[in-house]
Formats: C-alpha cells, sequence, structure tokens
C-alpha cells in the first residue's frame, strides 16, 4: 500500500470520481467518463485539464467510426497519487469512525 | 458548501461508486463479446491441428482478431481493461492463457499424428473453457471494483 498522503488537486468531488475511474481502467473514453460522473462538457473538461497539468492524466484523441474520440488515461505519477490519496482518505475515514 | 467539503468516509464512498461504474460498462452486453471471444479461441486452438503453414496463419488471425475484437469493444463501451492490469482478475487470464497454451500444444501433437480430427473437440473445449473463463474474468473484476483494497 503507498504512503498516505493527501492530494487536494485529486480530492475535488469531480477529479477524485475521474481519478476512481481511470484507476480501474487502462483507457477510458471522455463521454463514459463524463456520463459516469454526471457532469457537462465543461466541468469535465475543466478538471481533465486540472489533471492534465497535473501530470496525472494522459489525454489522446483518436478517429473511430468517422468521429474524433477523446481517451484519458492516468499517468504512473496519477496512479501513484491516488493511490496515497485513498490511502490518507482510508486512514482519515479510521480515525474520524 | 464547496466542492472540497467532503468527508472522508464520502470521499471513499464516491471511489467506490465510481469503480463500480467501470465494472459495470465493461460487463454491459458482454454475452456478445464472450460468444465471439470463445469463438476466436477455438478456431485457434483447432487450427493448431492443420498443418504447417495453416496453423501458423491460424493463430496469426486469432492475434489479430483478439486486437478487433478489444478495440471495438472499447469503442463500444467507452472504456478499455487489459485483460492482466487488474490485481485479482489478471490471475483468471493467466490462467486462460496456460489453458490455451496446453490445448494449442495438444491440437498440434494430434495434428502430427493421425488422429488430427481430435483438433475439432480441442476446439470446442477451448470454446467452452474460454466462455467460463470470461465470464469468470468478469465477475471477478466487476468484484474488484467494488472494494478498494
Amino acid at each position: 500500500m503507498k504512503a498516505p498522503v493527501f492530494d487536494p488537486v485529486i480530492h475535488a468531488p469531480g477529479r477524485l470520481q475521474i481519478c476512481a475511474i481511470l484507476s480501474e481502467a487502462t483507457d477510458a473514453e471522455f463521454a463514459m467518463v463524463r456520463d459516469a460522473i454526471a457532469v457537462s462538457d465543461s466541468v469535465m473538461s475543466k478538471h481533465v485539464k486540472q489533471l492534465e497539468d497535473a501530470g496525472y492524466v494522459a489525454v489522446s484523441k483518436a478517429a473511430a467510426a468517422g468521429r474524433q474520440r477523446t481517451w484519458l488515461k492516468l499517468t504512473p505519477a496519477g496512479r501513484a497519487a491516488f493511490a496515497s490519496h485513498v490511502a490518507e482518505l482510508t486512514r482519515l475515514a479510521g480515525v474520524a469512525g | 458548501m464547496t466542492e472540497h467539503e467532503q468527508t472522508p468516509a464520502e470521499a471513499l464512498e464516491a471511489i467506490r461508486k465510481s469503480r463500480a461504474a467501470v465494472g459495470e460498462a465493461v460487463s454491459r452486453n458482454s454475452r456478445t463479446y464472450d460468444l465471439i471471444y470463445s469463438t476466436i479461441a477455438g478456431l485457434m486452438v483447432a487450427g493448431q491441428a492443420m498443418p504447417m503453414p495453416v496453423n501458423i496463419l491460424a493463430s496469426a488471425a486469432a492475434c489479430v482478431a483478439f486486437g478487433l475484437l478489444a478495440r471495438k469493444w472499447a469503442q463500444r463501451t467507452g472504456v478499455f481493461v487489459s485483460g492482466v492490469s487488474p490485481k485479482r482478475a489478471r490471475w483468471v487470464a493467466f490462467g486462460m492463457g496456460a489453458v490455451f497454451v496446453v490445448l494449442m500444444l495438444a491440437s498440434m501433437y494430434f495434428g502430427r499424428t493421425d488422429r488430427a480430427w481430435l483438433g475439432i473437440p480441442m476446439g470446442v473445449v477451448a470454446f467452452l473453457l474460454a466462455g467460463a473463463g470470461t465470464r469468470l474474468w468478469g465477475r471477478v473484476f466487476r468484484a474488484e471494483t467494488r472494494d478498494l483494497k
């Protein structure tokens, strides 16, 4: 298990949910993640940009069936930061409980 | 209330729900995936009983077909999960790989004897085991997504 470290970039609800989804997937499509966390395109884009700027998410585009699709992936740094954040949340929940 | 004001327990619950969404997306209409996957596996194993270079071509075609299936399914569900990346479900994938190797070697062996027809039952066995294996993988993966450990 990773050392517990609270990460304010990840902790915001939308970004926490995005990281949780990407932690289970090799890649996930922008639209699938947006629908899963029930936010608008613009809110989703802002969260993704912040995660990308932090080096936690890699964004790639691929054409499929005649349309451009955006795919998201957690970087190794993002995976490590998310695991540390989950460890810290688990620790805090244990302290509070 | 700001977006940061959630308790650790609430945050962990949100993570659990988000992760479960991946398990649900992957398993949506997965019977079609299981059927195609199993058919490719069956043909790959049965093809090993054929003479050279047909058996090599069968292996190569199966690899391409598996890749195309994975790509198509990722486009359809919006999520791609490598069979060997989940911590627990990967062991199901490794087990399936080992079973396929044994069946392919057996089929290849029969192909070199006068019992090449045994490649067909080998293929049927591979088809059935692949179907059971993909369903087991999906079950283990979904359980994994619901668990924070």
